[in-house]
């Protein structure tokens, strides 16, 4: 009756510190990348702190879970970003919310918390209690700029900023027309929701403050989170929740990907797209609104199926929402692409070398236009993906219409996933609500949501609650590569190039990632030579 | 683009019109005071705990504070009696704090043995038909005191 | 008529009815994106707003300049209105008058620049930045055609090109001077001045209120300005007649402007300007045949 999508997803593996740099090599070297990484306070349980690292490895369908331990007294363990440059975010994380120290870590300082939060004080601790209130240290708060020369004029955009949906701060340094470095800052909407969800939710309540980290794609964190918990759990979920719970995820991939279109339209300063790409997207919500009572909070997640049901009605009414939601797509795309000019400006523009992309750890759409093969439908099937049909696109032109393009047929791949599963729909129940909680049991969720991959790690508690939950969206993923991206462009062009990536950063933030410093070590290299080779 | 022409408008006229909604829209939730048993079911379920359920001397009082409501419909879910439903209402706006509050007070029973109000009138009425029929004196016991009276 | 009498009514026309085509060209770009659009005397009520609003002086611009900029830019644009013949034919025209013309009209844009950089603002310092290359550009265009259709008529007063002799070069001229007034309004897509979500606004974004209702207002000017020029050339009766048909001509006008920005996405500076230097190539034929009498 039911399937278990969970089978052998992932591994958890307790490494020495010893040996761990050495088995994230091999990792990469096969193929893998790092996906996350989480610290957890496991004093209460046996007097130690743990890092958790989560590297997906896709040509094995699997992700690789390498748990480090250190003592109290110590919580101190080895860092492996020199191995593997995509961990550096998770682990300045881990330092700055756990209290966890990184040995050889090329830049550990703040990402999440603000630069006047007092040291010492580590919010993820089960000491700290998730009311407590903290004083500022009365520190500056502010982007450290980079030293320019005075012909270099450094322009910010943001936190606030009328082109920005969300607030976040670049930081571009530019001479002229061009952009000669970039620096980001981010983490302004951290909301604190890990510590919530650990202390005073319940299992079943916390879906919906998943589905409310991002107000586009929503459903896809709910669905990760209860994929997290049923795996921990071994809960078998009801086949027609399986689809259900696909057909919403890819509802939300097209109305967040028309969303896309318009967006990229409007930047490019063709209003007409954005309004008739919003128009088409209409329909999208209009089937949202029909089979989940709401147009974007969904709210159809359960640990163990889904909420609603469809009836027979309902779906010759999606289905007709359905076609004219395509056509009308398929017209303003046709449109669109026809318009030499809005091409002109996306090609050859905000270009990720996909060396950097796979070292950087970039996913979803960014990846793929970068020549990258991977998607979490079909390397980990998840809900009812391993019984559909479905293209992967990849392009490797590695531009900003790569991107554009990769989207495009991703749009219309959905439209096909949508009508495969209205018309194969099993009969069955919608939700599975006979299970036990084990105590401590780790899981991990991870799907394709419409910026890439979305992972959540969960470490079950007692009592109808999670011990520690850890979201991690695409674009924390995504971000680290738009300064490289941003490099030597027209500064007219920064818009679409942050947009490229599709950035989310109410999702990246609710981790909470912060410091313009962060970035730096990523990107310092080529700033500086950036700077020296327009001096000459 | 031809299609502009073909279309027309698509501007609604709200709010000079009204907009439709599917009949399970999920609006505000509203609860039937002559249905609910304050058993607390829906204050647990919910989320952001935009109901609490709360004693004051002789009555359980169930308070829905729209403020807080994420509308989710979990609380419908779980409600065992059904008295709380989600109604299609959105235009919710209002200048009146007090619009957005729902009060529902039940009477509680007191323990017949130690005087303390134990439960609703309704609940223990309802929960009759779950229990197997429980005589005289030992309906209006509270639990504590129920499990430390003598077995007929 | 007394010409100074006209010359206000011209004046005063101008003025009232500048926002009533910016309404125009909003309803119309509106309804093809399928929007119902604001009410046509919408950009009248949003610049009496303005104006009833104080201007914020940003800390650390050079107050004066920026104080000045948008009364100089509009002062420009109304002087010009002085001797166009909009509503009415006769106004206080004078030899050379289509120079002044051409050049007030840059004094208003330099002036929107100008108030830019006075700003001190990153993001007006670029799109002032933008205005001026454009500026430059524009105009190198603009010589050539003016020249050419100067020739074509045989004197360069208004007068004497208002409308403009059957020929060759004063077809070739006035079509080169219909994209230019499209290109000199900013619209999209040499809108790069102003482009908002790139650099929010450029040269107007720290202006407000009052200062703000000015810089608009010469905008709006500055557009019917360049219509009513290129009307001119062609309308060939007076009176009555000539009234309507003007003002019937400048809503329709104002309606395939509005169809036409619908259709297209934003240059990129460089690319305008290279649009514009390739242009001038279509002013430089009218100037050419001009002189060789066509």
């Amino acid at each position: 009756m039911g399937r278990s999508t969970l089978e052998g997803r992932f591994r958890v593996i307790d490494v020495s510190p010893d040996e761990v740099a050495e088995v994230v090599r091999e990792l990469f070297e096969d193929g893998c990348y790092y996906a996350t990484g989480m610290g957890v306070d496991e004093r209460p349980l046996n007097g130690r702190f743990a890092v958790y690292h989560a590297i997906n490895c896709p040509k094995r369908g699997v992700y690789v879970i390498l748990r480090l331990t250190a003592p109290e007294d110590r919580p101190s363990v080895p860092s492996i970003t020199p191995v593997l440059r995509g961990a550096e975010w998770a682990e300045r994380e881990a330092h700055d919310m756990v209290g966890v120290t990184f040995e050889n870590h090329p830049n550990l300082e703040r990402l999440i918390l603000p630069e006047d939060w007092p040291d010492g004080v580590y919010p993820l601790r089960k000491d700290f209690p998730y009311n407590r209130k903290v004083a500022g240290t009365g520190g500056t708060a502010g982007v450290r700029g980079e030293r320019h020369d005075e012909a270099t004029m450094s322009v910010p955009l943001g936190p606030y900023h009328p082109l920005l949906h969300e607030p976040e701060y670049f930081e571009l340094y530019v001479r002229e027309d061009r952009i000669v470095g970039a620096d980001y800052r981010g983490f302004h909407v951290h909301r604190g929701m890990e510590k919530l969800a650990e202390s005073r939710m319940t299992l079943n309540q916390i879906p919906f403050l998943a589905e409310r980290i991002c107000g586009i794609c929503g459903c896809t964190h709910s669905a990760a989170y209860c994929q997290a918990v049923e795996e921990a759990a071994g809960v078998e979920v009801p086949e027609r929740a399986l689809y259900i719970r696909s057909l919403m995820l890819e509802v939300e991939r097209i109305h967040s990907h028309l969303l896309w279109f318009g967006v990229a339209c409007h930047l490019l300063g063709f209003d007409s797209g954005f309004m008739h790409f919003w128009r088409a997207r209409e329909y999208v919500m209009d089937i949202a609104e029909l089979i989940t009572g709401n147009r974007k909070t969904y709210g159809i997640n359960l640990v163990g199926g889904v909420r609603r049901d469809l009836s027979g009605e309902k779906i010759q009414k999606t289905l007709k929402l359905l076609e004219m939601a395509e056509g009308e797509s398929r017209e303003v795309i046709d449109n669109v692409v026809g318009m030499k000019e809005l091409i002109a400006r996306m090609e050859g523009v905000g270009v990720l070398r996909r060396k950097d992309a796979r070292e950087i750890g970039v996913v979803g759409p960014v990846a793929r236009a970068s020549g990258i093969d991977t998607d979490v439908r079909r390397d980990h099937p998840y809900a009812a993906y391993g019984d559909l049909d479905f293209k992967v696109p990849v392009y490797r032109g590695c531009d900003v219409l790569s991107r554009f393009l990769v989207r495009i047929d991703e749009t219309f791949e959905s439209f096909s996933l949508v009508r495969q599963i209205l018309e194969n729909l099993p009969d069955g129940e919608i939700i599975n609500e006979e299970y036990s909680l084990p105590y401590m049991e780790f899981g991990l969720g991870s799907t394709e949501a419409p910026r890439g991959e979305d992972v959540h790690m969960v470490l079950t508690g007692g009592e109808n609650q999670v011990y520690r939950w850890h979201p991690r969206a695409p674009t924390y993923n995504n971000l680290p590569a738009v300064p490289l991206m941003l490099e030597g462009e027209d500064v007219a062009d920064a818009p679409i190039i942050i947009a490229s990536i599709d950035p989310c950063f109410s999702c990246t933030d609710h981790v909470s990632i912060v410091d313009a410093g962060s970035g730096r070590v990523l990107w310092r290299g080529p700033l500086l030579e950036g700077v020296e080779r327009l001096r000459r | 683009m031809g299609l502009a022409v073909s279309i027309g408008k698509v501007t609604e006229r709200y709010p000079f019109a009204p907009v439709e909604v599917p009949d399970d829209y999920r609006g505000k939730p509203v609860i039937d005071p002559g249905i609910c048993t304050g058993c607390g079911a829906c204050a647990s379920a919910c989320p952001p705990q935009a109901i609490q359920v709360k004693e004051e001397g002789e009555f359980r009082v169930v308070h829905l504070f729209l403020g807080r409501c994420i509308f989710c419909g979990r609380c419908q879910d779980v409600c065992p009696e059904g008295a709380i439903r989600l109604t299609t209402e959105f235009e919710l706006a209002t200048p009146n704090h007090d619009d957005l509050h729902q009060f529902v007070r039940l009477r509680m029973v007191r323990c017949v043995r130690c005087g303390r109000p134990f439960d609703t009138y309704r609940h223990l009425v309802r929960s009759l038909r779950e229990v197997p029929f429980i005589e005289g004196e030992r309906l209006l016991l509270c639990p504590e005191c129920r499990a430390k009276a003598p077995l007929d | 008529m007394m010409p100074e009498l006209s010359t206000l009514v011209n004046v005063a026309f101008v003025v009232l009815f500048a926002p009533l085509l910016d309404g125009i060209e909003r309803r119309v770009k509106a309804r093809l994106q399928t929007r119902q659009g604001p009410p046509i005397l919408q950009s009248w009520y949003d610049l009496i707003k303005l104006l009833k609003r104080p201007s914020i002086e940003p800390s650390g611009s050079f107050g004066w300049l920026f104080r000045l900029a948008p009364a100089v830019a509009l002062s420009s644009v109304l002087l010009a209105s002085t001797f166009v013949p909009s509503l009415l034919a006769r106004s206080m025209g004078f030899w050379g008058d289509l120079i002044a013309f051409v050049y007030l009209l840059a004094l208003a844009s330099l002036f929107l620049a100008l108030g830019g950089f006075a700003s001190c603002n990153p993001y007006a310092q670029i799109g002032s930045h933008r205005e001026i290359s454009l500026l430059m550009a524009e105009e190198f265009s603009l010589a050539f055609i003016v020249a050419g259709l100067a020739v074509s008529a045989g004197g360069l007063a208004f007068s004497a090109m208002f409308p403009l002799p059957l020929k060759a070069s004063s077809v070739v001229g006035v079509l080169a001077f219909a994209v230019m007034v499209y290109v000199s309004g900013a619209r999209v897509p040499f809108d790069v001045a102003e482009a908002e979500p790139e650099i929010v606004e450029g040269p107007l974004i720290e202006f407000s209120g009052r200062s703000l209702g000015l810089m608009k207002l010469t905008a709006y000017v500055r557009r019917l300005l360049l219509f009513t020029v290129l009307l001119n050339f062609v309308i060939p009766f007076g009176g009555v007649l000539r009234s309507s048909v003007y003002v019937a001509a400048l809503l329709v006008l104002s309606a395939v402007y509005a169809a036409f920005e619908a259709y297209f996405g934003r240059f990129r500076t460089a690319d305008a300007v290279r649009f514009l230097k390739r242009f001038a190539a279509a002013g430089f034929v009218c100037w050419l045949l001009a002189v060789l009498g066509w």
